[in-house]
């Protein structure tokens, strides 16, 4: 296994409250993360550690699927979850923090790929693209956001 | 009001590679990452005239736009433009060979003047396009220089399906899966 970190932060003109609320919500981020092309909870109940979703994404012409499940709920500060999906295991954690102008949001993303799925030759590539793709999506939540656009699913 | 977006990235292969996987319409799906769909709709060979139907996702907006091929002067220039859906847009590729590899150079300019809608949005969406495309561009060049098969539709497909498929079954899925044209050729062998 080979493990992919990357670290995102980003600084929204936002309330904690509603970045915390907006970003945390496993099935508006289809509105902000490009990749994703499609996002529904699957468990029943309200939002909280448990809490289950299913994802479709595409990236590099490929097309994936996720169980991502909450794995932290602590509102409006912190928030994790885990997703297995079919080559790699995930753990993404954010953090959030209110700041001068707004609120500071941290994400941390560990992958562990798994054996013989990606070469090793891919792996930079693969590892890099993602980093840039999500430090990328974090900025159009950033600018959705502090430009009114709707974000959340309603 | 109309906006101009312009790249550049050097790709570490000739010319005419470059040219070929960077110009089809539909293997962009592969590298464009806001892509969804494409394909081509128009019989024929690739040529200036030749229309395509794009499905993009941004911001939680599909869009469908419909691409026709202006300028094919291969290997060095590449245009297209379009004028369906809510904006038009044009865009111009350039090709050059370096020291390096190829020199790809990207020119994308939209006219939203007609569309007050697209006017007001205009602004916020193109400055995160123009991030996604510098995203893309460096896609396009990891994928080609690492060997990755980028275009559609080519019989083997091994990088993508080692790189991707966790098993034997999901190897042959996923071969299946990224070759389905193969079928197609059944009632030829039949024959």
């Amino acid at each position: 296994m080979a493990m992919i970190t990357t670290e995102n932060s980003v600084i929204i003109n936002r309330p904690i409250e509603e970045v915390f609320d907006t970003a945390t919500c496993m099935e508006s981020c289809v509105n902000w993360w490009t990749m994703l092309t499609e996002a529904k909870k699957v468990s029943a109940g309200p939002t909280g550690v448990g809490s289950e979703y299913h994802h479709t994404a595409k990236f590099m012409g490929v097309e994936m699927e996720a169980r991502p499940v909450i794995t932290v709920w602590e509102p409006a500060q912190r928030f994790a979850y885990k997703s297995d999906t079919a080559t790699a295991e995930m753990e993404v954690a954010y953090t959030f923090e209110p700041v001068d102008g707004g609120t500071y949001f941290r994400s941390v993303m560990n992958a562990d790929t798994k054996d013989n799925v990606i070469s090793a030759e891919m792996l930079p590539v693969i590892a890099h693209a993602m980093a840039r793709q999500l430090e990328d999506d974090m900025n159009v939540l950033k600018e959705m956001m502090n430009n009114g656009v709707q974000v959340k699913i309603t | 009001m109309t906006q101009r977006i312009e790249k550049s990235i050097i790709i570490n292969r000739p010319i005419e590679e470059v040219f070929d996987v960077a110009t089809c319409l539909e293997s962009c799906v592969n590298w464009q990452t806001m892509m969804i769909g494409s394909e081509k709709v128009t019989p024929g060979a690739k040529g200036v005239g030749t229309q395509y139907k794009h499905t993009a996702k941004f911001m939680g907006i599909p869009v469908i736009t419909q691409p026709v091929i202006t300028v094919n002067e291969p290997p060095h220039r590449f245009a297209y433009h379009n004028q369906s859906g809510a904006f038009g847009y044009e865009v111009q590729f350039n090709f050059e060979s370096v020291a390096d590899g190829t020199r790809f150079d990207a020119v994308l300019t939209t006219d939203s003047a007609s569309n007050l809608i697209a006017e007001i949005a205009i602004p916020l969406l193109v400055g995160a396009a123009s991030r996604q495309y510098d995203n893309d561009l460096s896609l396009l060049k990891g994928m080609m220089e690492t060997g990755l098969q980028v275009k559609k539709f080519v019989f083997i497909h091994l990088p993508v399906q080692t790189a991707f498929c966790p098993s034997p079954i999901g190897f042959i899925m996923c071969f299946l899966g990224s070759n389905l044209w193969i079928l197609s050729l059944i009632p030829w062998i039949g024959e």
